[in-house]
């Protein structure tokens, strides 16, 4: 029986329905949670959460390991110690006071789910393992482990990141820490940028352009712009602009600068310019904050025009689009462009290919630039889709299902 | 806000996660080869940064 753990990403259920049949049924997918367990089994595949083997002598051991690394943080802390050296190295007060004081108490609650991890995978010995991210608290430990252990660890992107404003300089962001043994990578810019990272960590990794699974949809999508209309309840006979407005992320402080306010403030200005558009805002999927999207309605509301807010539906709403405007440089943009939504526009960022259209956050621009491109032909987009995606007729999944039935070791 | 010294910044404190920290942890971080504190790291960042951001904020108010 072949044992594979993945990463609770529902675009893995597509290649691991085809890696079963080629293992003939003999494979279990092991995930992190039960909810995702539950949903691979679904599909009629074998599954086991991890957590299931997190046992009592398991969990006591994980702990004890956690008690020790945190004695070893509480007695430094008593003495300042770790104050005196981020104050030191340049940290500010708040910086230093909050490793020096709350660092012991933040371990206690991670480090003991983290070492149960490991422990667990030592017990499943997969061999192979399949990731969304490398990066994230969780993700993280289970990469390295794979790399240590010498098993192959298979990154497919959940996301190409493109150059953006307040990503800063290289080895400036956490993201730029990858530690996967295999990247799937969704193009020539994504294979050049992990290549860069991996010189630079003096890290071994094999990169190969296979495109990403969450493409292959697109790549011979016929957009019924009529049905969608329909759907939406929106007037064919208008034009129609949605607003991808990103979401704070926190793990870089460029772009503190309440950006996402200021042009979401520049998009409602702008609705109210615009009598002769329908508008639409969509949520982004990693910010569904009730809270917040309830703020936003409230301050859509406020405009007296009619803001269509859609928290899924993307293909339905790419399907209509005449315009697309995101917030800084979005995946949305490749996406919109491989259906080939008519206009597409971004706020804040350098415009990552001469067919978008940059702006400021500042009504007026946002304002003439739709008023000037909704009548244009649609541009082709072939140099912003030949950089960022390959053009594979939507095979990324066959591909990376080879790949890892290439990956497997052989009976 | 000016983002020019964000990125200073941004640097300074995934160094500090990094490259100051693990002394303070000893091999008692390190569990089957895997090392707790670079896995922490996109968490840690999250929290310093919201620090850093609470700090300077005041700041500016204060000198508002």
């Amino acid at each position: 029986m072949h044992n594979i753990f993945v990463s609770p990403d529902s675009r893995f259920l597509p290649i691991m329905r085809i890696v079963n049949d080629a293992l003939h049924n003999d494979v279990v997918f092991w995930t992190l949670t039960q909810d995702f367990s539950e949903v691979i089994k679904n599909v009629d595949l074998k599954s086991e959460c991890v957590a299931s083997l997190v046992d009592t002598p398991t969990r006591g051991n994980a702990t004890r390991m956690a008690a020790t690394i945190v004695a070893n943080i509480s007695k430094a802390a008593q003495r300042n110690d770790i104050y005196n050296v981020a104050k030191n190295a340049g940290a500010s007060i708040a910086v230093s006071r909050w490793l020096n004081d709350n660092l012991d108490t933040f371990m206690y609650n991670s480090v003991p789910n983290i070492a149960a991890i490991i422990l667990s995978l030592n017990k499943i010995k997969p061999e192979l393992i399949i990731v969304h991210n490398d990066v994230d608290t969780v993700m993280k430990p289970i990469c390295q482990w794979g790399r240590v252990h010498n098993i192959p660890v298979l990154h497919i992107p959940h996301a190409i990141y493109l150059p953006n404003a307040g990503r800063g300089p290289v080895m400036s962001d956490v993201h730029d820490f990858a530690v996967a043994t295999h990247v799937a990578a969704g193009g020539p810019f994504q294979a050049s940028w992990y290549k860069e990272r991996y010189d630079l960590l003096k890290l071994g990794a094999q990169i190969r352009i296979t495109g990403l699974p969450q493409y292959d949809r697109l790549a011979n999508a016929h957009p019924d712009r009529e049905r969608s209309c329909k759907l939406l309840s929106l007037d064919t006979r208008k034009p129609i602009v949605v607003y991808f407005p990103s979401w704070s992320q926190d793990t870089n402080l460029m772009g503190c600068h309440n950006g996402l306010e200021e042009a979401f403030a520049a998009f409602l200005e702008t609705t109210k310019r615009l009598p002769e558009c329908q508008f639409i805002f969509s949520a982004h999927p990693n910010d569904q904050n009730k809270e917040l999207i309830k703020r936003r309605m409230e301050q859509a509301k406020a405009t007296g025009r009619p803001i269509l807010f859609c928290p899924g539906h993307l293909d339905v709403m790419l399907s209509c689009a005449d315009a697309v405007i995101s917030y800084g440089n979005s995946n949305v943009l490749l996406e919109a462009a491989l259906v080939r939504t008519p206009r597409l526009m971004e706020i804040g960022d350098p415009a990552i290919a001469a067919d978008i259209i940059a702006l400021g956050p500042d009504p007026d621009e946002i304002e003439a630039a739709l008023k000037d491109s909704l009548s244009k032909p649609t541009p082709s987009y072939n140099n912003l889709i030949n950089k960022y995606l390959v053009q594979n007729g939507g095979t990324a999944t066959r591909k990376i299902v080879d790949w890892i039935l290439s990956l497997l070791p052989k009976e | 806000m000016d983002d020019t010294n964000f990125s200073d910044v941004n640097q300074l404190h995934l160094m500090l996660i990094v490259d100051k920290l693990p002394s303070f942890f000893g091999d008692a971080a390190i569990i089957d080869g895997v090392n707790l504190i670079e896995c922490l790291a996109y968490d840690i960042i999250q929290y310093i940064n919201h620090a850093f951001l609470n700090e300077y904020l005041n700041g500016e108010a204060n000198n508002a």
